[in-house]
């Protein structure tokens, strides 16, 4: 039978996108391993990935098909682990909130945000980026946008670490059911005291038919927007700023000509996107693909980061390059799934790397480049952290 | 075939497009623009971009 692979073992080494390459040179989709043991299959082709990820023979309602391949039993997360209509049912009272004009009012804050944290770093000094920008930044901005008062919001790095890059299976229920009852309360406490944010407005908002969110939706929602809104956020930022300094040639274009900026985060998101690979699907009945049978029941995720790097749609994949015309990549994922937050992300990562390379007229790797560490995670590509020396 | 868009609802996302290009465009005002009269071969592929949209917009009618 075919290898079994261990995404998150891979993921601890800078190699992982050329092995990721060697594998989807013989296979289009490969059986991996997940934390909680159990095996699926893992699309890593791009055309079998734009293919399948509208394919409605695959579920995104494991609690129901697998619940062996629910992120965490018994607690249904919602969108991501639901099916239509329920899924697009939900999806609509959320989606102004993340339409075009809702994301550009949220521009001046944004920018505002990230000068108040670039002013922290002082003129010039050595810090971990992350630490000290790509996580806070973030992490503000979706905060505010639905109220999470800033007191609260100490644990929310341990959370998200454990939920996306957790060291054992029990670290990371653990950590999404202190999440989901840190939720709860904050729905109560929003129901008691409204406030001008989407929490309060999602408590009032109702259905064609009158009805409303219950606790229980209401807190999985809020549990899904925070982690999903700043954890992605803050590693594709560091993913970015790596990989710019990597390739001092771009970074150089990148200077000479601001107006690059939204080619260089498609380039960013392309190269090396935050979240790796998607939640698991499970087959409703028998499915042939890429040469392989899908038996119904059996858990299959998507490979983005091997899809955005498929020889077989762009030349020289793994080259970053600013300039190249963008081949579309699924790096947001693609179909009814599609990220809900993709033009506040995209506008988030503009107005970062912007103000960074605006403020900063020298940014480098602090360590040497073979000596950066790369999250042990299957789900997330990120940095462990990006130690920088910077100057004014 | 017909094609209803609930504009109150799309959300521009442009996922119908990836599907059936020849059918879905967005404008640049992220407006979608559907073509008027689609060939009768393209149905299964109409059939698929309805099913792509997170929101459910688009609605089909066989003739
Ligand atoms: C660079 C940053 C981001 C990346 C790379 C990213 C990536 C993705 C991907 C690949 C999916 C689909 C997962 C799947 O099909 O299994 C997704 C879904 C989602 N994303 Fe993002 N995301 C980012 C930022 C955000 C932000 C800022 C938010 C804000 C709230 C957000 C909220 C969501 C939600 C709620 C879903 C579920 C949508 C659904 O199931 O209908 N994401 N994201
Ligand atoms: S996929 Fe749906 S929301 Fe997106 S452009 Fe098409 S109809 Fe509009």
């Amino acid at each position: 039978m075919t290898e079994v692979v261990d995404l998150a073992e891979l993921a601890a080494t800078a190699g992982l996108e050329q092995e990721l390459d060697r594998l989807a040179k013989s296979q289009g989709i490969i059986r991996t391993r997940q934390l909680n043991q159990q095996e699926t299959w893992t699309v890593l082709g791009a055309a079998l990935t734009r293919e399948l990820l509208s394919d409605p023979r695959l579920s995104n309602d494991v609690h129901t098909h697998a619940p062996h391949g629910a992120l965490v039993p018994g607690m249904a997360v919602m969108l991501l682990e639901q099916d239509d209509p329920g899924h697009a049912r939900n999806r609509r009272l959320v989606s102004a909130a993340f339409a075009s004009r809702a994301v550009r009012q949220l521009e001046p804050r944004i920018v505002e945000i990230t000068r108040q944290l670039l002013d922290g770093l002082g003129e010039r000094g050595t810090a971990d980026f992350i630490e000290e920008f790509t996580y806070p930044m973030p992490l503000e901005v979706i905060c505010e946008l639905l109220g999470v008062p800033a007191e609260d919001r100490d644990p929310f790095r341990k959370w998200a670490m454990d939920i996306s890059a957790a060291p054992s299976v029990e670290a990371m229920q653990a950590a999404a059911v202190e999440l989901f009852s840190y939720c709860i309360g904050l729905i109560g406490a929003k129901r008691e005291r409204p406030t001008e944010d989407l929490l309060s407005e999602l408590i009032v908002a109702r259905f064609d038919d009158g009805s409303a969110l219950s606790d229980a939706e209401l807190s999985s929602f809020a549990a899904v927007l925070l982690i999903a809104g700043h954890d992605t956020v803050t590693n594709l930022l560091a993913n970015a700023l790596h990989d710019l300094l990597a390739h001092p040639e771009q970074l150089a274009a990148l200077r000479r000509d601001p107006a690059l900026v939204g080619a260089a985060v498609e380039e960013a998101l392309r190269f090396r996107g935050s979240a790796m690979t998607t939640v698991n699907r499970v087959a409703r009945e028998d499915i042939e693909a890429g040469g392989v049978t899908i038996r119904k029941g059996e858990l299959v995720r998507f490979l983005l980061n091997a899809a955005n790097r498929d020889t077989e749609v762009r030349a020289d994949p793994h080259s970053f390059d600013i300039g190249r015309a963008t081949a579309q990549h699924v790096a947001f994922g693609m179909g009814p799934h599609f990220c809900l937050g993709q033009r506040l992300a995209r506008q988030e990562a503009t107005i970062a790397l912007t103000e960074i390379l605006q403020r900063f007229s020298t940014l480098e790797l602090a360590v040497p480049a073979d000596e950066v560490r790369w999250l042990p995670s299957d789900a997330i590509r990120g940095l462990v952290e990006l130690p920088l020396r910077y100057a004014r | 075939m017909k094609i209803t868009v609930d504009d109150g609802l799309c959300d521009g996302l442009g996922q119908c497009a990836l599907v059936a290009p020849e059918v879905f465009a967005l404008d640049d005002d992220e407006r979608l623009v559907v073509a008027p009269e689609p060939a009768r071969e393209l149905a299964g592929k109409v059939a698929a971009a309805a099913r792509a949209c997170p929101v459910r917009a688009i609605s089909v009618e066989e003739s």
